[in-house]
């Protein structure tokens, strides 16, 4: 009897202690919004090439006789002009000396020209300042032309404010997607500044000569011995954006700088160093998860090391596009 | 006479040698209730009867009618010695009537207990199990109907003979007096006072010629005559045993009919006739009060509450009422019928939704009807579960992360705490449990298969349980496959369910183990199918059903059989 009744009092105690409800949430394998991890790994290609087969630049094209030696007008601020025969096989180190020469221009005309490039103004771990940057090709039947060794070419541009201490740099791939690539100095090519003022024209600006194709630009080293500087940490706001589906550039509002943040994998952060205290930037951030885009965008202030925070939000390769247009 | 006398009381002296008759314990109680408050009745008890005792039980009269026949003493005696025997009236007689009328007033109505299986010597037929399945034989049946019909008819019958006693009453004398006439056995001439009583009657008879006519029938009767011979020397013993000359006994009998009659409704007067003939007025009382074939309705009788020492014609019958309490677990089911909703939206409905189990926990009440048949009706709840399951895919839920983090500064490092959030796409079931929850009212009729001398029982029950009020909880999907809460309310927004579920078919089998005299534990399998729709105008009609084990006491509320 007395057992009955235990029996009886457990088993209707159990089945009221019985959970009423439940919401339970499975992400779905294989998806990347759901893939939070970061990898200590590089970037992979795969991802950049989606973000940069979206966002191209506007590159110029024409073709002149390879004995020419006239200006050629990009647009209405910039001009170009080889001398003559400076076209050579590359392999074979021989004048072209027939025909036309196919020629490519591709200006960076504004800081949002960098990003959609994945180009940044950085020389190793060390920031520029850059007067501008043109991607040069010269070509002949779809093959690829070299600048002769005694040749050169020089392009004019104009600017508001060119500054006298800029310097030749030329752009390095890199092995490391992370960093993609660097500017570096050297011997192949000089940049001055002009100015037209005198002939009663106000204009100014740079000229670069160069003896290489590729990418060429007029820049500076910023500041790095008497002004402050720190290591900003940019932090996502949300975990879904990892160094695998996402690139940060601190775009400098003042000046034509762009930096691409490096990703740290101990601290799920991206980082820049030696970025200048007190200085007024623009976090800008593109991912792409699972083939849709996401834009982040926020301005701020680096004064310290302390993270700055960064959401980014669905958006359109159009809406980056122009957001990054509006990078000047 | 003497010498006969004298045989008589050695065999007398012979069979009730032993024999030691008991006094009603009542009647010495009622007896004694009166001692001193009634100077007349001292003067009796003390003159009397103080030294008087009690009628002689059955059994010396069984030991009589043992040897009828078999002792040839016996016989010749009666055939020798008691063939012209008058019955002789004391002396004392006068003074004794004085206090028979003290003695009458004061136990008229009183109601002497009859002694346990005198009915069951008068209908041998004691044991027979009444049966509650007699109309399942045709024959039976109509048996029964006649048998109800000659019921009603005869209580109309007596009831109206009730109405008008002297009527009645003439028509039975007169049968006696017809059948008398046979007789040639002269009125003892010796019985004075029988003649001095007649005589003080007469006043009496003028007012009662009934009465008279009983007187009459009386001294015209030689078997009369003879009992009363025998009740002189043994009193109040003559109506309690069958006459031995056999074609007498209808005589007695009508004179039993008709002092039954006449004591009932002619107290007075139809006692003194009797003292007459044979100081049957003890007996008679005790006759009349149970040989009235149809009592006062006594709703305590049929109920069988409280203790009736009455036998009754069935015997003792059982008359057992149960307390029951009980739970069992429940496997439920339930069934969708389609109104006006679309086929996807059911298919919906049956994919998400699938019934969890339940529990049923109740008391109630058992009577037994005849010795087989058990009545039950309780209160109990019971609920059944449903589990609510509902797949959602492509659903994007976003979490909140703390993240603690170690930031790495020209200064040195730096530990911080971030919040951020995560968000994931996926899929999600969420499940409830809905609970439809009952307060029923269950009346069941079973049969219990008993045997005797076995502790286990096995029973078939059916009946029908009657929902008293109900209401659910949960959550369902809208026609719109939302997930939208279930409810009894009528201002829900969800799926409204109807706070009366109706009524449910009931039918189990019971298997029944006595623990000891008053405690029963019982196992229970049952079914019961849901008859009424438990939603409201949601497009489908929804019935449950379940089936279940139920585990229960059962406590017997009282513990004997009772005359019913």
């Amino acid at each position: 009897m007395r057992r009955i009744l235990i029996i009886s009092f457990i088993v209707g105690s159990l089945m009221s202690c019985s959970k009423d409800e439940s919401n339970q949430f499975f992400p779905t394998p294989g998806l990347g919004i759901n893939d939070t991890t970061w990898t200590p790994n590089t970037i992979r290609k795969s991802f950049l090439d989606s973000v940069s087969d979206a966002f191209t630049i506007s590159a110029i094209t024409t073709s002149f006789p390879c004995s020419s030696d006239k200006l050629i007008k990009l647009n209405d601020s910039a001009q170009i002009q080889f001398t003559p025969y400076a076209c050579v096989d590359p392999n074979t180190n021989i004048a072209i000396t027939n025909g036309n020469i196919d020629l490519t221009v591709a200006p960076l005309r504004n800081k949002g020209d960098y990003i959609k490039e994945m180009i940044t103004t950085t020389s190793t771990k060390y920031l520029l300042l850059s007067g501008g940057s043109f991607y040069v090709q010269v070509s002949q039947n779809n093959n690829p032309l070299a600048i002769a060794p005694t040749s050169y070419y020089t392009i004019k541009w104009q600017d508001v404010n060119p500054q006298s201490n800029m310097q030749y740099f030329g752009l390095t791939t890199l092995t490391n997607l992370d960093s993609l690539c660097t500017w570096n100095t050297g011997k192949a090519g000089t940049v001055s500044t002009w100015d037209s003022s005198n002939y009663s024209v106000n204009k100014k600006g740079y000229s670069l000569t160069a003896r290489v194709t590729g990418w060429v630009s007029a820049a500076s080293f910023l500041d790095t011995v008497t002004t402050a500087r720190t290591r900003a940490n940019i932090l996502m706001s949300s975990a879904n954006f990892t160094n695998k589906n996402t690139l940060v550039f601190m775009v400098f509002n003042n000046q034509r700088t762009v930096v691409k943040l490096i990703p740290d994998y101990v601290n799920r952060c991206f980082y820049s160093l030696n970025i200048p205290l007190g200085a007024s930037v623009t976090l800008f951030s593109i991912s792409v998860i699972d083939g849709n885009f996401y834009l982040g965008t926020k301005n701020a202030t680096v004064n310290s090391a302390n993270p700055i925070n960064l959401l980014p939000q669905q958006s359109s390769i159009p809406a980056i596009i122009a957001a990054l247009n509006n990078l000047n | 006479m003497s010498e006969a006398q004298n045989i008589l009381d050695d065999f007398i002296k012979n069979k009730l040698a032993n024999h030691i008759s008991p006094v009603s314990a009542a009647l010495w109680d009622k007896v004694n209730a009166n001692i001193g408050a009634d100077a007349a009745l001292d003067s009796f008890v003390k003159s009397t009867v103080n030294n008087h005792s009690s009628a002689i039980s059955n059994t010396v009269w069984d030991k009589i009618n043992t040897n009828i026949g078999t002792d040839a003493a016996l016989d010749h005696f009666i055939k020798t010695s008691i063939e012209d025997y008058a019955s002789p009236v004391g002396n004392d007689l006068g003074d004794r009537i004085i206090g028979d009328e003290i003695i009458r007033d004061k136990l008229n109505k009183y109601v002497s207990q009859v002694p346990e299986g005198l009915w069951g010597k008068i209908f041998p037929y004691k044991d027979r199990k009444p049966t509650f399945i007699w109309w399942l034989n045709e024959k039976r049946t109509w048996l029964s109907a006649a048998a109800i019909l000659l019921l009603i008819v005869g209580y109309t019958f007596f009831a109206t003979v009730r109405k008008n006693p002297v009527e009645s009453k003439s028509s039975a004398s007169n049968s006696n007096e017809s059948s008398l006439k046979d007789n040639k056995v002269n009125v003892p001439k010796e019985n004075n006072i029988l003649k001095a009583e007649q005589t003080n009657s007469d006043h009496t008879i003028q007012q009662n010629n009934l009465v008279d006519q009983s007187s009459q029938s009386l001294t015209q009767n030689n078997s009369s005559a003879y009992s009363n011979h025998i009740a002189s020397a043994v009193p109040y013993i003559k109506t309690q045993i069958p006459p031995f000359v056999s074609n007498d006994e209808r005589i007695v009998s009508n004179t039993r009919s008709d002092n039954t009659q006449i004591i009932s409704e002619h107290n007075y007067y139809t006692s003194s006739n009797n003292l007459i003939a044979g100081q049957l007025i003890p007996f008679n009382l005790n006759i009349n009060d149970h040989a009235n074939p149809f009592p006062p309705i006594n709703l305590r009788n049929i109920l069988g509450i409280g203790m009736s020492d009455c036998p009754s014609v069935n015997g003792n019958r059982r008359n057992d009422w149960y307390i029951e309490i009980y739970g069992s677990p429940d496997y439920t089911t339930k069934s969708i019928m389609q109104n006006n909703a679309s086929n996807a939206y059911l298919q919906k409905i049956d994919s998400s939704q699938t019934m969890y189990g339940g529990f049923t926990a109740g008391v109630r009440i058992a009577k037994n009807i005849g010795e087989d048949f058990m009545f039950k009706a309780g209160l109990q709840y019971s609920q059944a579960n449903e589990l609510f399951n509902r797949k959602t895919v492509n659903e994007i839920r976003t979490t909140t992360v703390i993240t603690a983090r170690t930031i790495v500064r020209p200064q040195g490092d730096t530990t911080i705490s971030d919040t951020s959030s995560v968000t994931q796409i996926g899929y999600s079931i969420k499940k409830a449990i809905n609970q439809y929850k009952n307060i029923e009212i269950p009346v069941t009729l079973g049969y219990e298969f008993i045997k005797k001398d076995s502790k286990w029982k096995v029973g078939l029950n059916t009946g029908a349980i009657v929902n008293i009020t109900s209401w659910a909880s949960g959550e369902t999907l809208d026609t719109a496959y939302n997930v939208v809460p279930i409810s009894s309310n009528k201002g829900s927004s969800g799926v409204v369910y109807k706070t009366k579920a109706g009524v449910s078919l009931y039918a189990s089998a019971s298997i029944i183990r006595e623990v000891n005299k008053k405690v029963e534990v019982f196992a229970e399998p049952y079914f019961r199918y849901g008859l009424s729709n438990t939603t409201t105008d949601v497009g489908y009609s929804q019935h449950f059903n379940a089936a279940g084990l139920t585990f229960g006491v059962r406590l017997k509320l009282n513990n004997k059989r009772q005359h019913l």
